[in-house]
């Protein structure tokens, strides 16, 4: 095991892990840069069981965690989205029906291959209210449970639920109208 | 019978919660009728598929950076 090697075999691998999930290039560097600098200075701590590289993973991913809890913490409440009531009131009216109904996308799977969808969601996700894009980072690091993010970020599984559900809307919508060029939403 | 937001909040739960046959019952029934909420149920299973292909970093294709490259090694170099 040679420190001096790990930036040359996984640096790669671990910026795209982190850029997948914090959507900004400077803080996936940030992030790598510090993984490297803990596994340095736990490498006696490292059992040659696992192999280097989930090793690694597995560090960036406790930061990740941590910068995401961080930030949704120091980010300020949105007025606007301060009230869990009024959270759904762009997209559903007081009778709870769609005010502009979601239309079915043409070949999804068409224009995947031919669009840069990751590009456009890193834009749709920077562009959530920042609560919710680190609610959206904290989520798609998949093992992370939900009663772990409730309890680090202080929120009910009600509280969780409608701002999960608000995320996937906006979204849905933002997808539809940057990255299919549908006339979407309102 | 459930409204659209009540239904479409139930499709986004049911991709990580199973749900009770009742919630299952309404939510089918809803579909049926509801063209709106049939394309959005669509659309979140195919959100979910391809986020999911995160886990497959090879699916995108960066590399870090010459500079920043540079700048961590240094970094690690001084912490050796």
């Amino acid at each position: 095991m040679n420190p001096q090697t790990w930036l040359e075999e996984h640096g790669d691998a671990l910026y795209r892990y982190a850029l997948l999930r914090v959507h900004n290039e400077t803080e996936a560097q940030d992030l790598v840069q510090e993984t490297f600098l803990a596994a340095l200075k736990n490498r006696q701590t490292f059992s040659q069981q696992s192999a280097t590289r989930t090793w690694l993973i597995g560090i960036l991913k406790h930061k990740i965690i941590d910068l995401t809890r961080r930030q949704f913490h120091e980010s300020p409440i949105d007025e606007d989205l301060a009230s869990e009531d009024h959270l759904l009131d762009d997209f559903f009216n007081e009778k709870g029906h769609w005010i502009s109904p979601p239309t079915a996308w043409n070949n999804p799977e068409k224009s995947l291959e031919n669009t840069h969808f990751w590009q456009i969601l890193h834009q749709c996700v920077q562009h959530l209210p920042p609560k919710f894009a680190y609610l959206f980072t904290l989520k798609e690091l998949n093992d992370v449970t939900n009663e772990k993010i409730c309890k680090e970020l202080e929120l009910s599984a009600t509280n969780l639920w409608v701002m999960l559900f608000r995320t996937r809307l906006q979204l849905r919508q933002c997808l539809e109208i940057h990255w299919l060029g549908q006339k979407g939403g309102s | 019978m459930l409204s659209c937001k009540k239904v479409s909040l139930l499709v986004v739960q049911s991709q990580e919660l199973p749900l009770r046959f009742s919630q299952k019952m309404s939510v089918g029934i809803h579909l049926l009728i509801c063209r709106g909420c049939r394309a959005f149920k669509k659309q979140m299973t195919f959100l979910q598929h391809f986020i999911k292909r995160t886990d497959n970093d090879d699916f995108v294709d960066v590399n870090l950076p010459k500079q920043a490259k540079e700048r961590i090694k240094q970094t690690l170099l001084n912490h050796f």
